[in-house]
Protein backbone atom coordinates (compact mmCIF):
# COMPACT_ATOMS: atom_id res chain seq x y z
CA UNK A 1 0.00 0.00 0.00
CA UNK A 2 2.26 2.97 1.31
CA UNK A 3 4.72 1.87 -1.98
CA UNK A 4 2.57 3.67 -4.57
CA UNK A 5 1.87 6.68 -1.96
CA UNK A 6 3.89 9.00 -3.98
CA UNK A 7 2.00 8.59 -6.89
CA UNK A 8 -1.36 9.81 -5.40
CA UNK A 9 0.28 13.42 -6.16
CA UNK A 10 0.78 13.10 -10.06
CA UNK A 11 -2.39 11.79 -11.20
CA UNK A 12 -1.06 11.61 -14.55
CA UNK A 13 0.39 8.47 -13.72
CA UNK A 14 -0.98 4.90 -14.91
CA UNK A 15 -4.19 4.42 -13.61
CA UNK A 16 -4.18 1.16 -12.32
CA UNK A 17 -0.66 2.52 -10.45
CA UNK A 18 -2.43 4.40 -7.98
CA UNK A 19 -6.01 3.05 -8.21
CA UNK A 20 -4.60 -0.53 -6.72
CA UNK A 21 -3.68 1.00 -3.48
CA UNK A 22 -7.40 2.11 -3.15
CA UNK A 23 -10.29 0.33 -2.39
CA UNK A 24 -12.44 0.07 -6.35
CA UNK A 25 -14.74 2.71 -6.47
CA UNK A 26 -17.29 0.54 -8.21
CA UNK A 27 -17.35 -1.89 -4.71
CA UNK A 28 -17.32 1.05 -2.20
CA UNK A 29 -20.53 2.45 -4.16
CA UNK A 30 -22.27 -0.96 -4.64
CA UNK A 31 -21.50 -1.75 -0.50
CA UNK A 32 -23.33 2.13 0.05
CA UNK A 33 -26.17 1.19 -2.05
CA UNK A 34 -26.83 -1.97 -0.17
CA UNK A 35 -26.73 -0.15 3.21
CA UNK A 36 -28.84 2.53 1.85
CA UNK A 37 -31.17 -0.47 0.64
CA UNK A 38 -31.05 -2.41 4.09
CA UNK A 39 -33.09 0.58 5.02
CA UNK A 40 -35.19 0.31 2.21
CA UNK A 41 -36.00 -3.40 3.28
CA UNK A 42 -35.97 -2.93 7.04
CA UNK A 43 -38.67 -0.18 6.37
CA UNK A 44 -40.94 -2.48 4.71
CA UNK A 45 -40.53 -5.85 6.94
CA UNK A 46 -41.18 -3.14 9.98
CA UNK A 47 -44.03 -2.54 7.81
CA UNK A 48 -45.40 -5.74 7.36
CA UNK A 49 -44.82 -7.14 11.33
CA UNK A 50 -46.15 -4.04 12.50
CA UNK A 51 -49.67 -4.76 10.39
CA UNK A 52 -49.16 -8.31 10.98
CA UNK A 53 -52.39 -9.95 12.89
CA UNK A 54 -54.08 -6.90 12.53
CA UNK A 55 -55.95 -7.88 8.93
CA UNK A 56 -59.75 -7.13 9.76
CA UNK A 57 -60.47 -10.16 7.07
CA UNK A 58 -58.88 -13.28 5.64
CA UNK A 59 -57.03 -14.53 3.76
CA UNK A 60 -54.77 -14.95 6.96
CA UNK A 61 -51.18 -15.89 6.31
CA UNK A 62 -51.90 -19.58 7.68
CA UNK A 63 -54.55 -19.55 4.74
CA UNK A 64 -52.10 -18.83 1.98
CA UNK A 65 -48.21 -19.40 2.57
CA UNK A 66 -46.73 -22.43 1.26
CA UNK A 67 -44.10 -23.89 3.08
CA UNK A 68 -42.58 -26.90 1.96
CA UNK A 69 -42.97 -24.76 -1.62
CA UNK A 70 -40.98 -21.39 -0.21
CA UNK A 71 -38.32 -23.22 1.43
CA UNK A 72 -37.49 -24.94 -1.76
CA UNK A 73 -37.49 -21.78 -3.83
CA UNK A 74 -34.97 -20.11 -0.37
CA UNK A 75 -32.72 -23.45 -1.24
CA UNK A 76 -33.05 -22.53 -5.05
CA UNK A 77 -31.92 -19.03 -3.96
CA UNK A 78 -28.79 -19.94 -1.84
CA UNK A 79 -27.58 -22.09 -3.76
CA UNK A 80 -27.29 -19.60 -6.69
CA UNK A 81 -24.87 -17.49 -4.21
CA UNK A 82 -23.15 -20.26 -3.69
CA UNK A 83 -22.93 -20.54 -7.95
CA UNK A 84 -21.63 -16.97 -8.02
CA UNK A 85 -19.00 -17.52 -5.58
CA UNK A 86 -17.58 -20.05 -7.85
CA UNK A 87 -18.30 -17.87 -11.04
CA UNK A 88 -16.00 -15.71 -9.35
CA UNK A 89 -13.38 -17.79 -7.93
CA UNK A 90 -13.30 -18.88 -11.87
CA UNK A 91 -13.57 -15.72 -13.35
CA UNK A 92 -10.30 -14.68 -10.96
CA UNK A 93 -8.70 -18.15 -12.28
CA UNK A 94 -8.72 -17.29 -15.80
CA UNK A 95 -11.72 -19.84 -16.48
CA UNK A 96 -13.80 -17.93 -18.89
CA UNK A 97 -15.63 -21.31 -19.55
CA UNK A 98 -16.15 -22.02 -16.15
CA UNK A 99 -17.26 -18.33 -14.93
CA UNK A 100 -19.96 -17.93 -18.07
CA UNK A 101 -21.57 -21.04 -17.14
CA UNK A 102 -21.48 -20.58 -13.19
CA UNK A 103 -22.77 -17.24 -13.93
CA UNK A 104 -25.10 -18.39 -16.37
CA UNK A 105 -26.34 -20.65 -13.71
CA UNK A 106 -27.23 -18.05 -10.77
CA UNK A 107 -29.42 -16.13 -13.42
CA UNK A 108 -30.85 -19.36 -14.17
CA UNK A 109 -31.52 -20.20 -10.83
CA UNK A 110 -32.69 -16.98 -10.18
CA UNK A 111 -35.29 -17.12 -12.98
CA UNK A 112 -36.36 -20.39 -10.89
CA UNK A 113 -36.96 -18.56 -8.05
CA UNK A 114 -39.26 -15.75 -9.30
CA UNK A 115 -40.75 -18.15 -11.60
CA UNK A 116 -42.09 -19.72 -7.96
CA UNK A 117 -42.70 -16.44 -6.87
CA UNK A 118 -45.24 -15.73 -9.70
CA UNK A 119 -46.54 -18.65 -9.19
CA UNK A 120 -47.03 -17.99 -5.61
CA UNK A 121 -48.60 -15.16 -6.09
CA UNK A 122 -50.71 -16.19 -9.12
CA UNK A 123 -51.99 -18.71 -6.87
CA UNK A 124 -52.65 -15.83 -3.38
CA UNK A 125 -54.99 -13.87 -5.82
CA UNK A 126 -56.68 -17.17 -6.86
CA UNK A 127 -57.55 -17.64 -2.71
CA UNK A 128 -58.21 -14.11 -2.59
CA UNK A 129 -55.46 -12.61 -1.39
CA UNK A 130 -55.23 -9.27 -2.84
CA UNK A 131 -53.06 -5.99 -3.18
CA UNK A 132 -56.15 -4.18 -1.75
CA UNK A 133 -58.06 -6.92 0.14
CA UNK A 134 -56.31 -6.62 3.56
CA UNK A 135 -53.68 -4.98 5.64
CA UNK A 136 -51.80 -8.68 4.85
CA UNK A 137 -52.02 -8.89 1.34
CA UNK A 138 -50.90 -5.23 1.24
CA UNK A 139 -47.64 -5.87 3.52
CA UNK A 140 -46.70 -9.02 1.99
CA UNK A 141 -47.13 -8.12 -1.91
CA UNK A 142 -45.33 -4.86 -1.55
CA UNK A 143 -42.33 -6.37 0.25
CA UNK A 144 -42.18 -9.52 -1.30
CA UNK A 145 -42.96 -8.02 -4.74
CA UNK A 146 -39.89 -5.21 -4.16
CA UNK A 147 -37.90 -8.61 -3.43
CA UNK A 148 -39.09 -9.99 -6.40
CA UNK A 149 -38.38 -6.73 -8.62
CA UNK A 150 -34.01 -7.10 -7.24
CA UNK A 151 -34.07 -10.34 -7.75
CA UNK A 152 -34.98 -9.61 -11.53
CA UNK A 153 -32.54 -6.99 -12.19
CA UNK A 154 -30.00 -9.00 -10.69
CA UNK A 155 -31.21 -11.61 -13.45
CA UNK A 156 -31.08 -9.07 -16.04
CA UNK A 157 -27.52 -7.84 -14.87
CA UNK A 158 -25.78 -11.89 -14.64
CA UNK A 159 -27.21 -12.65 -18.13
CA UNK A 160 -25.66 -8.90 -19.48
CA UNK A 161 -22.31 -10.12 -18.17
CA UNK A 162 -22.86 -13.49 -19.86
CA UNK A 163 -23.62 -11.68 -23.05
CA UNK A 164 -21.04 -8.68 -22.59
CA UNK A 165 -18.30 -11.78 -21.99
CA UNK A 166 -18.73 -12.83 -25.57
CA UNK A 167 -18.76 -9.45 -27.03
CA UNK A 168 -15.32 -8.53 -25.57
CA UNK A 169 -13.55 -11.75 -24.06
CA UNK A 170 -13.49 -11.44 -19.88
CA UNK A 171 -10.05 -11.87 -18.19
CA UNK A 172 -9.64 -11.90 -14.39
CA UNK A 173 -8.78 -7.96 -14.73
CA UNK A 174 -12.23 -7.61 -14.84
CA UNK A 175 -13.55 -9.43 -11.77
CA UNK A 176 -14.39 -6.51 -10.07
CA UNK A 177 -17.47 -6.42 -12.31
CA UNK A 178 -18.25 -9.45 -11.40
CA UNK A 179 -17.87 -9.33 -7.74
CA UNK A 180 -20.08 -5.89 -7.70
CA UNK A 181 -22.47 -8.07 -9.61
CA UNK A 182 -22.70 -11.07 -7.04
CA UNK A 183 -22.52 -8.67 -4.14
CA UNK A 184 -25.72 -7.26 -4.94
CA UNK A 185 -26.67 -11.03 -5.34
CA UNK A 186 -26.01 -12.53 -2.33
CA UNK A 187 -27.82 -9.31 -0.96
CA UNK A 188 -30.93 -10.08 -1.86
CA UNK A 189 -29.94 -13.79 -1.11
CA UNK A 190 -29.45 -12.25 2.72
CA UNK A 191 -32.75 -10.03 2.53
CA UNK A 192 -34.64 -13.53 1.60
CA UNK A 193 -33.17 -15.01 4.68
CA UNK A 194 -34.86 -12.44 6.66
CA UNK A 195 -38.23 -12.61 4.61
CA UNK A 196 -38.26 -16.62 4.84
CA UNK A 197 -38.08 -16.32 8.86
CA UNK A 198 -40.43 -13.52 9.54
CA UNK A 199 -42.57 -13.79 6.89
CA UNK A 200 -42.90 -17.30 6.63
CA UNK A 201 -41.84 -19.26 9.13
CA UNK A 202 -43.39 -17.45 12.31
CA UNK A 203 -46.83 -17.35 11.42
CA UNK A 204 -46.42 -21.37 12.16
CA UNK A 205 -45.22 -21.06 15.01
CA UNK A 206 -47.51 -22.82 17.06
CA UNK A 207 -49.87 -20.36 19.21
CA UNK A 208 -48.42 -17.42 17.91
CA UNK A 209 -51.69 -15.91 16.69
CA UNK A 210 -54.49 -17.02 15.35
CA UNK B 1 1.85 -13.95 -7.07
CA UNK B 2 -0.22 -15.78 -9.48
CA UNK B 3 0.53 -19.32 -8.13
CA UNK B 4 0.42 -18.27 -4.77
CA UNK B 5 -3.12 -16.17 -5.75
CA UNK B 6 -4.58 -19.74 -7.26
CA UNK B 7 -3.89 -22.25 -4.05
CA UNK B 8 -5.42 -19.81 -2.08
CA UNK B 9 -8.45 -19.87 -4.64
CA UNK B 10 -8.74 -23.42 -4.49
CA UNK B 11 -8.66 -23.62 -1.24
CA UNK B 12 -11.05 -21.07 -1.38
CA UNK B 13 -13.55 -23.48 -3.18
CA UNK B 14 -13.27 -25.58 -0.43
CA UNK B 15 -15.01 -23.34 2.40
CA UNK B 16 -17.57 -22.71 -0.33
CA UNK B 17 -18.85 -25.75 -0.23
CA UNK B 18 -18.63 -26.26 3.08
CA UNK B 19 -20.90 -23.10 3.86
CA UNK B 20 -23.18 -24.23 0.88
CA UNK B 21 -23.72 -26.85 2.83
CA UNK B 22 -24.26 -25.22 6.43
CA UNK B 23 -26.55 -23.43 4.55
CA UNK B 24 -28.40 -25.67 2.92
CA UNK B 25 -28.77 -27.57 6.11
CA UNK B 26 -30.00 -24.86 8.62
CA UNK B 27 -32.66 -24.32 5.90
CA UNK B 28 -33.62 -27.71 6.20
CA UNK B 29 -33.62 -27.59 10.08
CA UNK B 30 -35.65 -24.31 9.93
CA UNK B 31 -38.22 -26.59 7.85
CA UNK B 32 -38.49 -29.04 9.90
CA UNK B 33 -39.24 -27.42 12.76
CA UNK B 34 -42.14 -26.16 11.24
CA UNK B 35 -43.36 -28.77 9.25
CA UNK B 36 -43.01 -31.42 11.93
CA UNK B 37 -44.04 -29.00 14.29
CA UNK B 38 -41.48 -30.37 17.29
CA UNK B 39 -43.65 -30.11 20.17
CA UNK B 40 -41.38 -30.07 22.83
CA UNK B 41 -39.87 -26.94 22.21
CA UNK B 42 -42.08 -24.14 23.58
CA UNK B 43 -43.40 -21.20 20.83
CA UNK B 44 -40.85 -19.25 22.85
CA UNK B 45 -37.88 -21.27 21.97
CA UNK B 46 -38.74 -22.09 18.50
CA UNK B 47 -39.46 -18.35 17.99
CA UNK B 48 -35.86 -17.63 18.82
CA UNK B 49 -34.21 -20.78 17.03
CA UNK B 50 -35.69 -19.74 14.09
CA UNK B 51 -34.33 -16.21 14.44
CA UNK B 52 -30.57 -17.38 15.60
CA UNK B 53 -30.61 -19.91 12.37
CA UNK B 54 -31.79 -17.23 9.72
CA UNK B 55 -29.07 -14.61 11.78
CA UNK B 56 -26.48 -17.26 11.68
CA UNK B 57 -27.30 -17.60 7.64
CA UNK B 58 -27.52 -14.09 7.07
CA UNK B 59 -23.86 -13.47 8.95
CA UNK B 60 -22.16 -16.63 6.49
CA UNK B 61 -23.48 -15.24 3.54
CA UNK B 62 -22.07 -12.02 4.37
CA UNK B 63 -18.79 -13.14 6.02
CA UNK B 64 -17.66 -15.92 3.32
CA UNK B 65 -19.60 -15.43 0.07
CA UNK B 66 -19.25 -11.33 0.18
CA UNK B 67 -16.28 -11.69 1.64
CA UNK B 68 -16.54 -9.08 4.69
CA UNK B 69 -14.74 -11.50 6.85
CA UNK B 70 -11.40 -10.64 4.94
CA UNK B 71 -12.35 -7.27 2.96
CA UNK B 72 -11.34 -3.97 3.43
CA UNK B 73 -13.50 -2.59 7.10
CA UNK B 74 -14.48 0.35 5.07
CA UNK B 75 -17.11 -1.59 3.68
CA UNK B 76 -18.11 -3.55 6.77
CA UNK B 77 -18.52 0.10 7.94
CA UNK B 78 -21.02 0.97 5.75
CA UNK B 79 -23.20 -2.08 5.71
CA UNK B 80 -23.04 -1.74 9.33
CA UNK B 81 -24.14 1.85 9.82
CA UNK B 82 -26.66 0.95 7.11
CA UNK B 83 -27.70 -2.20 8.83
CA UNK B 84 -28.16 -0.04 12.49
CA UNK B 85 -30.30 2.91 10.96
CA UNK B 86 -32.49 0.08 9.16
CA UNK B 87 -32.88 -1.19 12.90
CA UNK B 88 -33.47 1.70 14.51
CA UNK B 89 -36.35 2.97 11.34
CA UNK B 90 -37.76 -0.43 12.54
CA UNK B 91 -37.78 -0.15 15.97
CA UNK B 92 -38.96 3.90 16.05
CA UNK B 93 -41.45 2.71 13.95
CA UNK B 94 -42.93 0.42 16.06
CA UNK B 95 -42.95 1.93 18.76
CA UNK B 96 -44.46 5.16 17.06
CA UNK B 97 -47.30 2.77 15.86
CA UNK B 98 -48.12 0.62 19.49
CA UNK B 99 -48.22 3.79 21.48
CA UNK B 100 -50.87 5.43 20.55
CA UNK B 101 -53.01 2.16 20.21
CA UNK B 102 -52.27 0.97 23.56
CA UNK B 103 -53.52 5.12 24.49
CA UNK B 104 -56.89 4.64 24.91
CA UNK B 105 -56.62 1.47 26.77
CA UNK B 106 -54.79 3.31 29.61
CA UNK B 107 -57.30 6.18 29.74
CA UNK B 108 -60.09 2.79 29.65
CA UNK B 109 -58.50 1.65 32.22
CA UNK B 110 -57.90 4.61 34.60
CA UNK B 111 -61.57 5.46 33.83
CA UNK B 112 -62.89 2.03 34.91
CA UNK B 113 -60.80 2.19 38.40
CA UNK B 114 -62.39 5.94 38.94
CA UNK B 115 -65.63 4.48 38.42
CA UNK B 116 -66.69 3.97 41.96
CA UNK B 117 -66.14 7.52 42.79
CA UNK B 118 -68.07 8.96 39.90
CA UNK B 119 -71.46 9.43 42.00
CA UNK B 120 -70.36 12.47 43.50
CA UNK B 121 -70.10 13.98 40.33
CA UNK B 122 -73.27 13.21 38.45
CA UNK B 123 -75.52 15.81 37.39
CA UNK B 124 -72.98 18.74 38.20
CA UNK B 125 -73.52 20.49 34.78
CA UNK B 126 -71.00 19.24 33.04
CA UNK B 127 -72.90 19.04 29.54
CA UNK B 128 -70.70 19.29 26.30
CA UNK B 129 -67.21 18.27 25.60
CA UNK B 130 -67.45 14.39 24.75
CA UNK B 131 -69.68 13.43 21.96
CA UNK B 132 -71.74 10.84 21.38
CA UNK B 133 -71.06 7.14 21.77
CA UNK B 134 -69.81 7.84 25.87
CA UNK B 135 -71.97 6.43 27.81
CA UNK B 136 -73.79 9.05 30.50
CA UNK B 137 -71.71 6.93 33.40
CA UNK B 138 -68.56 7.19 31.28
CA UNK B 139 -68.72 10.92 31.03
CA UNK B 140 -69.23 11.42 34.62
CA UNK B 141 -66.34 9.41 35.46
CA UNK B 142 -64.20 11.30 33.15
CA UNK B 143 -65.13 14.23 34.62
CA UNK B 144 -64.63 13.18 38.20
CA UNK B 145 -61.32 11.14 38.24
CA UNK B 146 -57.81 12.45 38.49
CA UNK B 147 -55.88 9.66 36.67
CA UNK B 148 -56.99 10.07 33.17
CA UNK B 149 -53.30 11.12 32.97
CA UNK B 150 -51.28 11.08 29.87
CA UNK B 151 -49.30 7.86 29.69
CA UNK B 152 -45.88 9.56 30.46
CA UNK B 153 -46.95 11.51 33.17
CA UNK B 154 -48.32 7.97 34.74
CA UNK B 155 -44.74 5.85 33.83
CA UNK B 156 -42.76 9.31 35.65
CA UNK B 157 -44.55 9.79 38.48
CA UNK B 158 -45.93 6.65 39.48
CA UNK B 159 -49.48 5.63 39.33
CA UNK B 160 -52.24 7.32 41.61
CA UNK B 161 -51.75 7.14 45.33
CA UNK B 162 -52.97 3.43 46.60
CA UNK B 163 -53.45 2.14 43.19
CA UNK B 164 -50.99 0.00 40.96
CA UNK B 165 -49.89 0.02 37.64
CA UNK B 166 -50.23 -3.27 36.12
CA UNK B 167 -48.35 -4.01 32.99
CA UNK B 168 -49.19 -7.21 30.78
CA UNK B 169 -47.27 -8.40 28.11
CA UNK B 170 -49.38 -9.49 24.93
CA UNK B 171 -50.83 -12.82 25.35
CA UNK B 172 -50.79 -13.38 21.83
CA UNK B 173 -48.41 -11.78 18.91
CA UNK B 174 -51.90 -9.64 17.80
CA UNK B 175 -52.54 -7.94 20.86
CA UNK B 176 -51.47 -5.06 22.28
CA UNK B 177 -49.36 -4.70 25.44
CA UNK B 178 -52.15 -3.82 28.34
CA UNK B 179 -51.96 -1.24 30.97
CA UNK B 180 -54.00 -0.88 33.46
CA UNK B 181 -54.72 0.65 36.94
CA UNK B 182 -55.91 -1.09 39.64
CA UNK B 183 -56.86 -0.54 43.70
CA UNK B 184 -56.06 -3.16 46.06
CA UNK B 185 -59.89 -2.65 47.26
CA UNK B 186 -60.93 -3.84 44.12
CA UNK B 187 -58.71 -7.65 44.54
CA UNK B 188 -60.15 -7.72 47.59
CA UNK B 189 -63.58 -7.08 47.00
CA UNK B 190 -63.12 -10.03 44.58
CA UNK B 191 -61.21 -12.09 47.04
CA UNK B 192 -64.46 -11.71 49.47
CA UNK B 193 -66.88 -12.40 46.56
CA UNK B 194 -65.39 -15.71 45.74
CA UNK B 195 -65.60 -17.81 49.18
CA UNK B 196 -69.19 -15.99 50.12
CA UNK B 197 -70.74 -17.77 47.37
CA UNK B 198 -73.61 -15.93 47.53
CA UNK B 199 -73.64 -13.59 45.09
CA UNK B 200 -75.23 -13.68 41.60
CA UNK B 201 -73.55 -16.44 39.22
CA UNK B 202 -71.89 -13.70 37.12
CA UNK B 203 -69.01 -12.26 39.28
CA UNK B 204 -69.82 -8.37 38.22
CA UNK B 205 -68.97 -7.65 41.92
CA UNK B 206 -67.26 -4.35 40.63
CA UNK B 207 -69.99 -2.74 39.45
CA UNK B 208 -70.90 -0.01 41.50
CA UNK B 209 -75.01 -0.65 40.67
CA UNK B 210 -76.55 -3.43 42.97
CA UNK B 211 -78.02 -4.97 39.97
CA UNK B 212 -78.04 -8.37 41.66
CA UNK B 213 -80.60 -7.27 44.40
CA UNK B 214 -82.43 -9.62 43.16
CA UNK B 215 -81.49 -13.07 45.63
CA UNK B 216 -79.39 -15.65 44.16
CA UNK B 217 -80.82 -19.19 43.70
CA UNK B 218 -80.07 -22.12 45.83
CA UNK B 219 -77.80 -23.47 43.35
CA UNK B 220 -76.05 -20.68 43.18
CA UNK B 221 -73.78 -22.29 45.82
CA UNK B 222 -71.92 -23.74 43.30
CA UNK B 223 -70.97 -20.63 41.96
CA UNK B 224 -67.98 -20.69 43.58
CA UNK B 225 -66.79 -22.78 41.24
CA UNK B 226 -67.49 -20.54 38.01
CA UNK B 227 -64.83 -18.89 35.84
CA UNK B 228 -64.54 -15.13 37.17
CA UNK B 229 -63.73 -12.29 34.85
CA UNK B 230 -62.23 -9.14 35.24
CA UNK B 231 -64.72 -6.43 34.71
CA UNK B 232 -61.83 -3.74 33.61
CA UNK B 233 -60.13 -6.10 31.22
CA UNK B 234 -63.95 -7.41 30.10
CA UNK B 235 -65.14 -3.49 29.11
CA UNK B 236 -61.30 -2.66 27.84
CA UNK B 237 -61.82 -5.37 25.11
CA UNK B 238 -65.52 -4.28 24.14
CA UNK B 239 -63.86 -0.49 23.96
CA UNK B 240 -61.69 -1.34 21.84
CA UNK B 241 -63.21 -3.64 19.23
CA UNK B 242 -66.62 -3.82 19.44
CA UNK B 243 -67.85 0.06 20.55
CA UNK B 244 -67.21 1.27 16.94
CA UNK B 245 -70.02 -0.46 15.95
CA UNK B 246 -72.25 -1.50 19.02
CA UNK B 247 -71.32 1.37 20.46
CA UNK B 248 -70.45 1.93 24.02
CA UNK B 249 -73.26 2.00 25.46
CA UNK B 250 -74.04 -1.46 23.72
CA UNK B 251 -77.22 -0.01 21.57
CA UNK B 252 -75.75 -0.10 17.55
CA UNK B 253 -76.98 1.78 15.50
CA UNK B 254 -80.53 1.32 14.32
CA UNK B 255 -80.79 -0.63 10.78
CA UNK B 256 -76.78 -0.76 10.45
CA UNK B 257 -75.62 -2.16 13.35
CA UNK B 258 -77.75 -4.68 16.12
CA UNK B 259 -78.12 -3.48 19.59
CA UNK B 260 -76.31 -6.00 22.10
CA UNK B 261 -78.06 -4.18 25.14
CA UNK B 262 -81.31 -5.33 26.16
CA UNK B 263 -80.50 -8.55 23.63
CA UNK B 264 -77.36 -10.58 24.09
CA UNK B 265 -78.67 -12.49 27.41
CA UNK B 266 -81.24 -13.39 24.77
CA UNK B 267 -78.54 -15.13 22.39
CA UNK B 268 -76.59 -16.81 25.10
CA UNK B 269 -80.03 -17.98 26.98
CA UNK B 270 -79.18 -21.50 25.49
CA UNK B 271 -76.01 -23.53 25.17
CA UNK B 272 -76.33 -23.44 21.12
CA UNK B 273 -76.55 -19.81 21.43
CA UNK B 274 -73.26 -19.81 23.27
CA UNK B 275 -71.70 -21.77 20.79
CA UNK B 276 -73.29 -19.24 18.12
CA UNK B 277 -71.84 -15.74 19.69
CA UNK B 278 -68.71 -17.34 19.78
CA UNK B 279 -68.68 -18.77 15.90
CA UNK B 280 -70.16 -15.20 15.32
CA UNK B 281 -67.17 -13.58 16.55
CA UNK B 282 -64.87 -16.44 15.20
CA UNK B 283 -66.12 -16.91 11.71
CA UNK B 284 -68.20 -13.24 11.07
CA UNK B 285 -71.70 -13.15 10.48
CA UNK B 286 -73.80 -12.30 7.46
CA UNK B 287 -77.43 -12.54 6.42
CA UNK B 288 -80.80 -10.70 7.50
CA UNK B 289 -81.22 -11.20 11.20
CA UNK B 290 -84.34 -8.80 13.27
CA UNK B 291 -82.99 -7.72 16.68
CA UNK B 292 -86.02 -5.55 18.42
CA UNK B 293 -88.32 -5.08 15.23
CA UNK B 294 -85.59 -4.05 13.41
CA UNK B 295 -84.33 -5.79 10.03
CA UNK B 296 -80.20 -5.95 10.09
CA UNK B 297 -78.64 -7.46 7.11
CA UNK B 298 -75.07 -6.41 7.52
CA UNK B 299 -71.74 -8.09 7.70
CA UNK B 300 -69.72 -8.42 10.96
CA UNK B 301 -65.94 -9.47 9.82
CA UNK B 302 -64.42 -12.04 11.76
CA UNK B 303 -62.41 -11.22 14.71
CA UNK B 304 -60.62 -14.69 15.02
CA UNK B 305 -57.24 -12.61 15.10
CA UNK B 306 -57.71 -11.74 18.73
CA UNK B 307 -57.03 -13.85 21.37
CA UNK B 308 -59.12 -16.31 23.06
CA UNK B 309 -58.98 -14.27 26.07
CA UNK B 310 -59.88 -10.72 24.52
CA UNK B 311 -62.84 -12.46 22.50
CA UNK B 312 -64.46 -14.08 25.95
CA UNK B 313 -64.18 -10.79 27.45
CA UNK B 314 -65.72 -8.86 24.99
CA UNK B 315 -68.92 -11.50 25.42
CA UNK B 316 -68.65 -11.01 29.28
CA UNK B 317 -68.55 -7.59 28.79
CA UNK B 318 -72.06 -7.65 26.52
CA UNK B 319 -73.45 -10.07 28.92
CA UNK B 320 -73.31 -8.41 31.77
CA UNK B 321 -73.42 -4.85 31.04
CA UNK B 322 -75.91 -2.04 30.26
CA UNK B 323 -77.89 -3.80 32.47
CA UNK B 324 -77.78 -7.09 30.61
CA UNK B 325 -77.04 -8.73 33.86
CA UNK B 326 -80.30 -8.97 35.46
CA UNK B 327 -81.50 -10.54 32.20
CA UNK B 328 -79.29 -13.23 32.16
CA UNK B 329 -80.50 -16.96 32.67
CA UNK B 330 -79.52 -17.80 36.25
CA UNK B 331 -77.25 -20.79 35.71
CA UNK B 332 -75.72 -18.15 33.42
CA UNK B 333 -71.88 -18.34 33.55
CA UNK B 334 -69.13 -16.05 32.31
CA UNK B 335 -67.30 -16.91 29.06
CA UNK B 336 -63.62 -18.59 29.06
CA UNK B 337 -61.13 -18.16 26.85
CA UNK B 338 -61.30 -22.47 26.59
CA UNK B 339 -64.64 -22.26 25.86
CA UNK B 340 -63.79 -19.56 22.98
CA UNK B 341 -60.52 -21.82 21.94
CA UNK B 342 -62.66 -24.74 21.62
CA UNK B 343 -64.55 -23.46 18.63
CA UNK B 344 -61.90 -22.55 16.89
CA UNK B 345 -60.91 -24.63 13.97
CA UNK B 346 -64.56 -25.42 12.69
CA UNK B 347 -63.60 -23.91 10.04
CA UNK B 348 -67.03 -22.14 9.38
CA UNK B 349 -68.18 -19.39 6.72
CA UNK B 350 -70.39 -16.04 8.07
CA UNK B 351 -73.05 -17.80 6.28
CA UNK B 352 -72.85 -20.68 8.18
CA UNK B 353 -72.96 -18.63 11.27
CA UNK B 354 -75.84 -17.43 10.03
CA UNK B 355 -77.56 -20.75 10.05
CA UNK B 356 -76.68 -21.16 13.57
CA UNK B 357 -78.61 -18.29 14.63
CA UNK B 358 -81.61 -19.51 12.40
CA UNK B 359 -81.44 -22.91 14.37
CA UNK B 360 -82.13 -20.83 17.71
CA UNK B 361 -84.90 -20.51 18.93
CA UNK B 362 -84.71 -17.08 19.28
CA UNK B 363 -87.94 -14.81 20.62
C1 LIG C 1 -67.52 -3.42 11.86
C2 LIG C 1 -68.62 -3.23 12.77
C3 LIG C 1 -68.73 -4.30 13.89
C4 LIG C 1 -67.86 -4.52 14.91
C5 LIG C 1 -66.55 -3.80 15.19
C6 LIG C 1 -68.44 -5.57 15.71
N1 LIG C 1 -69.64 -5.96 15.20
FE1 LIG C 1 -70.91 -7.34 15.97
N2 LIG C 1 -72.15 -7.07 14.40
C7 LIG C 1 -71.98 -6.16 13.37
C8 LIG C 1 -73.06 -6.31 12.43
C9 LIG C 1 -73.23 -5.48 11.15
C10 LIG C 1 -73.87 -7.35 12.91
C11 LIG C 1 -75.13 -7.89 12.25
C12 LIG C 1 -74.75 -8.81 11.10
C13 LIG C 1 -75.94 -9.21 10.28
O1 LIG C 1 -76.74 -8.34 9.96
O2 LIG C 1 -76.03 -10.39 9.94
C14 LIG C 1 -73.27 -7.80 14.16
C15 LIG C 1 -73.79 -8.81 14.96
C16 LIG C 1 -73.29 -9.16 16.19
C17 LIG C 1 -73.86 -10.16 17.06
C18 LIG C 1 -75.07 -10.98 16.76
C19 LIG C 1 -76.32 -10.27 17.14
C20 LIG C 1 -77.51 -11.14 16.92
O3 LIG C 1 -78.62 -10.71 17.21
O4 LIG C 1 -77.38 -12.28 16.46
C21 LIG C 1 -73.10 -10.22 18.17
C22 LIG C 1 -73.31 -11.11 19.40
C23 LIG C 1 -72.02 -9.27 18.01
N3 LIG C 1 -72.17 -8.65 16.80
C24 LIG C 1 -71.03 -9.05 18.94
C25 LIG C 1 -69.91 -8.30 18.68
C26 LIG C 1 -68.77 -8.24 19.56
C27 LIG C 1 -68.64 -8.94 20.90
C28 LIG C 1 -67.86 -7.44 18.95
C29 LIG C 1 -66.45 -7.12 19.44
C30 LIG C 1 -65.52 -8.22 19.33
C31 LIG C 1 -68.44 -6.97 17.72
N4 LIG C 1 -69.68 -7.52 17.58
C32 LIG C 1 -67.84 -6.08 16.85
C33 LIG C 1 -70.95 -5.25 13.26
C34 LIG C 1 -69.85 -5.19 14.08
Amino acid sequence: MAADAPATAAPSVPAHGWRSSKLPDMKLMMWIFLASDIMFFGTLIGTYLIYKGRSLTGPYPQDVLDIPLTTVSTFVLLMSSFLMVIALDALKRNDIGKFRLWTFGVAFFGAIFLGFQVYEFNHFVDLGLTLQGNLFGTTFYVLTGTHGVHVAIGVLWLLSIVVASYVRPWTSKDATNLEVAGLYWHFVDVVWIVIFTLVYLVDFVPGAGG
Amino acid sequence: MSSEHDTHESHGIRGYVIVALILAVITYVEFAIIEYEIAWLGPGAILFWLIALSLAKFVMVIAYFMHLKDDDATYTGFFTSGMVIGFGTFVAFTFLMTLPASLPEIRQAALTVSQPAHGEAEGDGYGGGYGGGISEETRAAIESDGYSRPLSDVLREGPPKDQTLRVTPPAAASDGWTVALSTPAFGAARAEAAPAGDEAPAPAEAAPAPTDAEPAPDEAAQATEVASFDPAAAEAAYTANCASCHQANGAGLPGAFPPLAEHFPTLVASDAGRTYVISSLLYGLQGEIEVQGMTYAGVMPAWGYLGDDVLANTLNHAATAWGNEALLADDFTPFTPEEVAAQRDGGLTAADVYELRNALDLP
